[in-house]
């Protein structure tokens, strides 16, 4: 079993005063996600109490824009791992509910009761049955497939809805009120049926292009490490100067802290400055010259850094193993498409010593670009090695 | 043999490079003041002159305009750190037959040496980028001054230098003789000297240049 649901629940009665946002679990603002995570109970309940309590004359609306309001900002949970209320801890704040609503009640706080009241429970009962455990939005896998008592508690909540839905119809709407009933009866029953097929099938469409963003950038950032952590680490390997080893290292520190805490700072805003940047690095790290021209030099982009970024791993592989004297960039803009030359005069010895399962040409430099719809050719012959990366772009003047 | 001349303010550096090109060329002095420059190199007569862009006295610039006025047999070939598009096109517009920079190796200083002393240009890769950047953009109006223009052959060996091959490199890729490379590159180098041409200007203009 998962770690995390094993572990004990600590009741954080402080929790509904202190409301947190999630980021990632978020409807409107994340608050329903936040208080859940908090409460250790599945966000959809919370959401369901949210909607139920607006009919306590909009109180669950103006509960909501209140924390909202007083939220603390967004990421306090999410580093914390879920902790996972067990049924009595769920029922217990099922019960607490309950009461809340029936106080509610007492009050006269309620527009139709009548109505509102069993819809109340018939959100719930799909709640529980929609319930997956984690709350994940991945696939539904073995074990967060709905459990049988689950459904079965779900379905006698909403049999006991319309139960009580048709009865007080009868009893006080009446003539106006029977036909609503019917109506609203009718829809919720339709929603009900369908809800299950149309929300599983939704779900495993998004959860499936969820998985494939998940799977992009989790190439971006091997992509990454392997551009600058691997690259460092197999210098400091290469080397036998401890000082250098500690330049080497404190240079990658340095830049890996500022890629992972500072995402939004301010990189390059040319091109050219983009990838003359790269090609300072891989004359520091490998003493070798590379010497950049940019003819019509345009500003940068999201592709234009991928672009960028493969053009270094170029530079990188050149330098590293053609034993060229010196790697020639150029980099032209024209005709809607940007073309960047990796050129070396070496042995050509990057291509066929780099064997498949490393990674540096076919992620690196093929993936890249593949992913932001570019393409590379290689040439490779008695004179070097020519890396060719072609990018179309929306045409500048 | 060739006769060389060096002018470089830089001692070192001088020395340097007159080892190097000691076994290759006659090298008839090197100095590193302008006005001795001019007058050694009228007094002397070399074939190729290198010549420094920065120095005290109005640098490489003042020697290659002067020399020229009345010597105008004199080859330049312009060597600097400076690989600033500034100093770059200034120095060919002066009219120097080539620019290269002093991270070059020393048998490509060599062949430049050799390139320039044939009559050739001598094109890096980053004199060949300014170039194509200074063409880039398409006129937006009509000029008929022919030497506005690059030929889509001119452009092409540019691309080829710019992106560092070397011009036998060139002329195997666009498969024509080494000759024809060097009369395209000359042809340019002649565009960029004679012209007061619509493009330059305005690119050094977006450049700062002037």
């Amino acid at each position: 079993m998962d770690p995390a649901t094993t572990r004990k629940f600590e009741p954080d009665l402080g929790a509904l005063f202190r409301p947190a946002r999630s980021r990632e679990d978020r409807r409107i603002a994340g608050i329903a996600g936040g208080m859940a995570h908090r409460l250790g109970v599945t966000a959809v309940f919370v959401r369901a109490a949210f909607l139920a309590l607006i009919f306590a004359y909009g109180l669950g609306g103006v509960v909501y824009l209140i924390l909202w309001a007083v939220a603390l900002d967004t990421d306090a949970t999410v580093d914390q791992p879920r902790a996972h209320a067990v049924g009595r801890q769920q029922l217990a704040l099922f019960l607490m509910f309950t009461g809340l609503v029936a106080a509610l009640l007492a009050l006269e706080w309620w527009i139709f009761p009548a109505v509102t009241i069993p819809t109340t429970v018939l959100l719930f009962g799909t709640a529980g049955i929609l319930d997956r455990g984690e709350g994940s939005t991945g696939p539904l896998t073995q074990e967060e497939r709905p459990k049988y008592l689950q459904v079965l508690l779900g379905s006698l909540l909403i049999f006991a809805a319309i139960v009580v839905f048709a009865t007080s119809s009868q009893v006080e709407l009446a003539s106006v009120g029977g036909l609503l009933a019917g109506f609203a009866m009718g829809i919720g029953g339709l929603g009900f049926v369908f809800s299950g097929w149309v929300g599983r099938l939704f779900g495993d469409l998004t959860s499936e292009r969820e998985a494939r963003v998940r799977g992009e950038e989790r190439a971006d950032f091997a992509a990454h490490l392997h551009d600058s952590v691997l690259q460092t680490l197999a210098l400091i390997q290469r080397s036998d100067d401890p000082a250098e080893m500690n330049v080497l290292a404190r240079g990658q520190e340095r830049e890996l802290r500022d890629w992972l805490y500072t995402p939004t700072k301010d990189g390059p805003e040319l091109l050219s400055e983009s990838l003359q940047e790269r090609a300072d690095r891989v004359e520091r790290d490998h003493r070798v010259p590379v010497e950049v021209i940019v003819v019509a030099d345009i500003p940068m982009t999201e592709q234009l850094l991928a672009l960028s970024a493969a053009a270094g791993e170029a530079m990188t592989n050149a330098a590293r193993h053609s034993g060229a004297e010196k790697v020639a960039v150029y980099a032209e803009q024209a005709d809607g498409v940007v073309e960047v030359f990796v050129t070396d005069h070496g042995s050509g010895s990057e291509v066929v010593a780099v064997p498949p399962d490393r990674k540096g040409i076919s992620e690196s430099i093929r993936g890249r670009m593949q992913r932001v719809g570019g393409k590379v050719s290689i040439s490779t012959g008695e004179d070097g090695t020519e890396v060719a990366l072609s990018l179309p772009v929306e045409a500048s003047t | 043999m060739t006769k060389v001349f060096l002018v470089d303010d830089h001692k070192l550096f001088l020395s340097g490079v007159l080892t190097e090109l000691d076994e290759h060329f006659d090298v008839l002095g090197a100095v590193s003041d302008v006005d001795l420059a001019i007058e050694d190199i009228r007094e002397l007569r070399p074939d190729v002159v290198l010549v420094d862009v920065h120095m005290p006295g109005g640098g490489g610039i003042t020697v290659v305009r002067n020399v020229l006025e009345t010597h105008p047999d004199v080859l330049f070939l312009s060597l600097s750190v400076s690989d600033a598009p500034e100093d770059v096109i200034a120095m060919i517009r002066a009219g120097a037959r080539g620019y290269v920079t002093k991270s070059i190796h020393p048998h490509e200083l060599v062949e430049a040496v050799r390139r320039v002393a044939a009559g050739d240009a001598v094109f890096s890769p980053r004199l060949a980028g300014f170039v194509l950047d200074a063409f880039s953009s398409e006129p937006a109006i009509e000029v008929d001054d022919e030497l506005a223009r690059l030929t889509p052959r001119e452009r092409e060996v540019l691309r080829l230098i710019a992106r560092g091959h070397a011009y036998k490199q060139v002329a195997r890729k666009l498969d024509i003789s080494i000759k024809t490379v060097e009369s395209h590159v000359s042809a340019v180098l002649r565009k960029l000297q004679l012209s007061s041409r619509y493009e330059l200007a305005r690119w050094a203009t977006e450049h700062r240049i002037v």
